[in-house]
């Protein structure tokens, strides 16, 4: 254990040190600031705002759990969870599509249509099933009570 | 001074502790935000990562390659999987690292946060690990679109930043592997489907599993022609462009417009024997071939294409510029560009499949396509298929 640490402590310095090394030759030292502020302001935006915003969205799920049951409430975070990667990876192509491009044969979809219907279904896929899980809890709730 | 300066960082360390903790304890959710959770997931990144890693340098020995180090050949459309798998890793790399990051934000929040040198260390490298991934993926999906919004040049920044990470990817590895190790070698006594605060393990993955492949389904049809027909996301589709071909730089672009289609348009071939001129009729003149070779692009998207011409082989037998052992010197009509000039090594100037192409899916070649001559060789990148070419030099 101890020398397979050692050994990947050992190797993970030195790629970084490569990694380091063609930054500082390979890159004109105008352009070194620029790729700290890039990295930094990567951990804080993710730190700062994407994650928080993520445990924000986990508490709201915590407090109607019971209500709605869970299924349904998992079902809506997965649609949520995969309209928001999919909106992710696609606003580069949002933003360079206003900017326009000379070459015809590059953004040639309608993202903002895309992302349009594919929230369409989702949205719907998780109202479906918020409804049957709660359907479900209501029956549950007016069993126990009868018994 | 010194006295001050303790009672004021004790004091602040006292208004922070509670902020930290309560920070620490809205974020976590031990059942589903566990060590078992982090190494399936982080399994998974991982594996997404030394894939990019791996195709990335493969990419880069192809565009710039080194003189002791033959690439192959064969499989003609090995470039094509392996860039195209570069970009789909990459995409696939989003949803598994952010869902990564998720189950191990909470211990963003420990206290103190900086218990020895040793800690520091540590937490410093996965500051690195961390901001240079983030780094790596958004700017790698801003390229696929030609967005160049960041102030430092993308290949060069791509490459050295992609060392950065898998050095500390492998010092990570090293500092966490005897917790890595404990959830491989016994059950860890947490269920597979346990229930969390906000969420259940099972519900967590399927999700992250859901985002991963929808982001691939919808995006890789650019690349994989069985899913052409769902890609919706993805910058280019098979079929859009000039002669059903998407092309990476117009003619307009490249400033060749006019020249390109010059009547004193000659291609020059150069040999330490000589120099000759062809005209283009000189080259329809010369015995013409037919191949079937992808054009796959740097940015990932790729497709198979008819070209016809002269294999170059036999162009430069008509120059009697003898057998190439040495790089090619391979000159573009466009002035400006990294691959305006671009080298061939010798094996693929000596390859038979590799021609000079003059048509393109049974039609003179467009002059985006680089009309009115062009390179097109196996298993290269689309950025050295010469187009407009000018020169051709055998060097010795």
């Amino acid at each position: 254990m101890r020398t397979a640490r050692t050994a990947l402590v050992g190797i993970g310095l030195g790629l970084a040190a490569f990694g380091g090394f063609l930054v500082l030759t390979d890159i004109d030292p105008s352009r070194w600031l620029g790729i700290v502020v890039w990295v930094g302001a990567a951990i804080l935006l993710h730190d700062g705002v994407v994650a928080p915003v993520v445990v924000a969205v986990g508490l709201g799920a915590e407090r109607v759990r019971g209500r709605v049951g869970d299924r349904g409430v998992a079902v809506a975070q997965g649609a949520l969870v995969v309209g928001a990667i999919l909106t992710a990876i696609t606003v580069p192509a949002l933003v360079a599509s206003t900017l326009g491009n000379p070459n015809p044969t590059i953004l040639v979809g309608s993202y903002g249509v895309a992302l349009a219907v594919i929230w369409a279904v989702l949205l719907a896929v998780a109202v479906i099933a918020l409804r049957v899980s709660r359907t479900m809890v209501l029956r549950a709730e007016r069993t126990a009570h009868t018994k | 001074m010194a006295g001050f300066t303790e009672r004021a960082s004790a004091r602040i360390a006292e208004r922070l502790e509670p902020l930290v903790g309560s920070a620490h304890d809205a974020a976590s959710d031990p059942p589903v935000k566990s060590a078992r959770t982090t190494v399936v997931v982080g399994r998974l990144l991982g594996a997404a990562f030394l894939i990019c890693f791996g195709t990335g340098v493969y990419s880069h020995l192809l565009q710039d390659p080194l003189p002791w180090l033959p690439m192959p050949t064969r499989p003609v459309e090995l470039y094509r999987w392996t860039q195209g798998l570069h970009v789909i890793a990459g995409t696939a790399a989003v949803p598994l690292l952010l869902a990564k990051l998720w189950t191990v934000y909470p211990r963003l929040f420990t206290w103190p946060p900086v218990t020895s040198f040793a800690h520091f260390l540590e937490r410093a490298s996965i500051a690195v690990l961390v901001g240079v991934s983030l780094v790596e993926v958004t700017i790698g999906l801003m390229n696929l679109v030609q967005w160049y919004a960041f102030p430092f040049p993308f290949r060069a920044t791509h490459f050295a930043l992609a060392w950065v990470l898998v050095g500390a990817l492998a010092i990570h590895l090293g500092v966490k592997l005897p917790v890595i190790v404990r959830v491989w070698r016994r059950p860890s006594g947490d269920r597979a489907d346990a229930t969390g605060r906000f969420v259940s393990r099972r519900g967590f993955l399927a999700a992250v599993g859901a985002a991963a492949a929808s982001a691939v389904a919808l995006t890789a049809g650019q690349s994989v022609p069985a899913l052409a027909p769902l890609n919706v996301l993805a910058p280019r589709r098979m079929g859009v462009g000039p002669q059903g071909l998407p092309i990476n730089r117009t003619a307009a672009q490249a400033g060749v417009t006019e020249t390109a289609v010059a009547r004193d348009w000659v291609l020059t071939v150069a040999s330490p024997a000589g120099s000759r001129d062809f005209t283009l009729d000189d080259l329809r003149a010369l015995p013409q071939s037919e191949e079937v070779l992808p054009i796959a692009c740097v940015e990932g998207w790729s497709q198979s294409a008819t070209w016809r011409g002269v294999r170059l082989v036999d162009l430069l037998a008509a120059a009697e510029a003898g057998e190439p052992t040495a790089p090619l010197r391979i000159e573009s009509l466009q002035e400006r560009g990294a691959f305006a000039r671009t080298e061939m090594p010798p094996q693929y100037a000596r390859d038979p499949l590799t021609l000079v192409a003059l048509e393109l899916n049974g039609g003179t070649l467009d002059i985006d396509h680089g009309y009115p001559a062009r390179v097109i060789a196996p298993g290269r990148p689309g950025v050295m298929q010469t187009k407009w070419l000018r020169r051709i030099e055998v060097t010795s």
